[in-house]
């Protein structure tokens, strides 16, 4: 499968460490990107850039690629089960195979998150396998659910890097351990010719076209990203939408209304793995690089925002459970087998929400059910 | 060379400076310029003096701490973004010495720099960080705030006040609000509450309509309430006096009438 044009473009440079020269995804880069366009390294670029980026830099650090190999832990817990006396926490795990996007969207929390001047890829997935097959034989039985869309996209690159081949192929091996691809792509098509286990996820965080077209700039518009899930669906992959964040505009209600029907319309609630649903929230500090890369005529930057005991800022309280009760009962009046729950949420939202805390609620409970900490719960990220 | 050497050496004596650097006033001193030589040396306020043509920027910015104490941000800026300063001045490393985020520093410092000396003086007054001014970097240019910030240099507002309104203000000017409708000719307390009329329009009515509201169901005798917002909620706070178990009863009884009162009125906060 070919590298879609826009990425081609979008990336101006690519720097190639000199440790990852050898790589599947080295030998990839250099068959599908001009020559012209890379640069071996020794060490990486940017390097003498000291502090947070500025706007400037970070909007540049999308148009510069680095293929290194990482060199830590690949495998880490979700940042929400860090904040567990102000969050209901769902065990997930993270498999980061790269740092920042390509895509850019007004509230995405990489702003206050990460500070790398150029866009990173992890050649070394050979080594990011082997430390997951160790966790998995250690724990073969227990439902572990692994995503790789916490600090990258999990597929808006992978018609380049192919990752997603491997990970399926590797998660053949343990049906009980769950894969979650989260992306805002519609880069589906290198690996729908797989065989798979069914533990594969593909999820997509989604909002009504509006929103998209307002903020999530660079992803795939709303339809593709349904069309891409059908296309999931059909080839036997679990899939999931991630209605978040929801963002508050004036026709909020019949724009998420359309979003649900659209949803319900196309898929059956046995279809559906999650339906997860989050309110607009960023770290406070973050609102200085939004405003600076957005302006103030977006609907994330101008909103009303407030600090919520968790440390970020989230919609009057009120407006958020308004959001979600809004949401949850359109699903439920189309058929009462959607079920959804709440991601970032504080028990107190949950309970508003489904008047129980997540522990209790059907179809949820084993998601939430505290599983055996694993060697890698030392290394948790820090969101 | 370490800065300590540096700045000790006679170079240059201060009769063959040819250009001032004046970056003051200064906030805890009356030491505020820099002398510069065509050889390439910089006259620090006396008695420290500076061969600046080769020194590191880290060694230069460690003479200058040491020479001057501690830099506000406003005299920092004035200093940096001199029209006469040495081009070493700006170098991201010459920043890291006084700044953790030195590039975002160096472009608030800039917008700083543009502003009236009122208002840089007011930073210093109110020992200002650079990233209570982080706002500034949002405008690509700041000659709208130029009344806006000799207002707030003016006024009885705190730094939190005064950092707040320029937020807010800068927000509301970047969502075409126009900058001259900010400026109340009102009392600090009143200036505040207005720019979060504007710029929290939906929680304000909001709150003010639950308000009413609150205010207008049956409390019982001996009751206070009032409707508070905390962040991200807004909540009812009761305090209530009660002298025998008999009128706690009676109080709890119209408590409930209350909130069935309370519950008819129904929650939606679109």
């Amino acid at each position: 499968m070919d590298v879609a044009p826009e990425l081609l473009s979008q990336i101006e440079r690519i720097f190639i460490h000199e440790e990852s020269v050898e790589s599947e995804l080295a030998s990839r880069v250099r068959n599908v990107f001009p020559i012209d366009k890379i640069e071996m390294v020794t060490e990486k670029p940017f390097s003498n850039l000291k502090g947070e980026l500025t706007a400037m830099q970070f909007e540049r650090s999308k148009r510069m690629l680095y293929i290194a190999p990482f060199k830590g832990h690949f495998f880490k817990r979700c940042p929400g089960a860090t904040q567990k006396k102000v969050l209901n926490c769902c065990n997930y795990y993270v498999l980061n195979l790269g740092l920042q996007c390509n895509m850019n969207c007004s509230y995405c929390y990489l702003q206050s998150y990460i500070n790398t001047p150029v866009m990173t890829l992890y050649s070394n997935l050979d080594q990011a396998l082997t430390e997951l097959r160790e966790m998995a034989e250690l724990h073969r039985d227990h439902p572990f659910r692994v995503g790789t869309g916490e600090v990258i996209d999990s597929l808006s690159m992978d018609d380049l890097t192919h990752f997603s081949r491997h990970l399926i192929e590797f998660f053949r091996d343990y049906p009980k351990w769950t894969l979650e691809f989260k992306t805002k792509s519609d880069k589906v098509d290198q690996f729908l010719d797989l065989s798979h286990a069914g533990n594969v996820v593909v999820s997509w965080s989604i909002n009504p076209a509006f929103i998209i077209n307002s903020e999530e700039h660079g992803t795939a518009r709303f339809e593709q990203r349904i069309a891409a899930a059908k296309k999931c669906r059909d080839r036997g992959f679990k899939v999931a939408f991630h209605i978040d964040p929801l963002i508050y505009h004036p026709d909020w209600q019949k724009n998420y209304g359309e979003l649900v029907d659209t949803i319900t319309a196309n898929f059956k609630p046995q279809d559906l793995h999650i339906i997860s649903l989050g309110a607009l929230r960023f770290q406070s500090e973050q609102r200085h690089m939004m405003r600076e890369r957005f302006g103030l005529r977006s609907l994330v930057t101008s909103a009303e925002m407030h600090m919520s005991d968790g440390g970020k800022m989230r919609y009057d309280w009120k407006l958020r459970n308004e959001m979600f009760q809004f949401v949850i009962q359109r699903f439920k009046a189309h058929n009462s087998a959607w079920n959804t729950f709440l991601c970032m949420e504080t028990p107190e939202s949950w309970i508003s929400s489904y008047d129980s805390a997540p522990m209790k609620v059907d179809g949820l409970k084993e998601m939430f059910r505290p599983l055996p900490k694993i060697k890698s719960d030392l290394t948790t990220t820090n969101a | 060379m370490d800065s300590e050497n540096l700045i000790n050496q006679e170079l240059c004596p201060r009769s063959q400076c040819t250009n001032w650097l004046n970056f003051g006033p200064r906030r805890n001193s009356g030491a505020h310029k820099i002398g510069l030589a065509l050889n390439g040396q910089m006259l620090l306020e006396a008695p420290y003096l500076l061969n600046y043509q080769n020194p590191s920027p880290q060694v230069l910015a460690q003479a200058l701490k040491e020479a001057y104490g501690e830099w506000g941000v406003g005299e920092l800026s004035r200093l940096v973004f001199h029209p006469q300063a040495p081009v070493l001045f700006q170098a991201p490393e010459f920043m890291a010495e006084f700044f953790a985020h030195p590039e975002k520093a160096q472009e608030t410092l800039e917008k700083l720099s543009r502003l009236p000396l009122s208002f840089q003086n007011w930073c210093d007054e109110k020992k200002c960080s650079i990233q209570d001014l982080a706002i500034l970097r949002s405008l690509d240019s700041v000659s709208l705030l130029t009344t806006l910030s000799e207002k707030i240099a003016s006024s009885r507002l705190s730094k939190s006040q005064g950092v707040q309104v320029l937020e807010w203000s800068i927000e509301l000017i970047l969502l075409s609000h126009d900058a001259g409708s900010l400026l109340l000719d009102a009392d600090e307390d009143t200036w505040l509450e207005e720019l979060r009329k504007k710029r929290y329009p939906q929680t304000v009515a909001t709150d003010e309509k639950s308000r009413a509201e609150i205010e207008r169901l049956p409390w019982p005798k001996k009751t206070e309430v009032k409707w508070q917002r905390r962040g991200d909620r807004a909540q009812l706070e009761l305090k209530l006096q009660t002298g025998s178990p008999e009128e706690l009863e009676k109080q709890i009884e119209a408590l409930q009438k209350a909130v069935i009162q309370w519950r008819l009125q129904g929650d939606s906060w679109t």
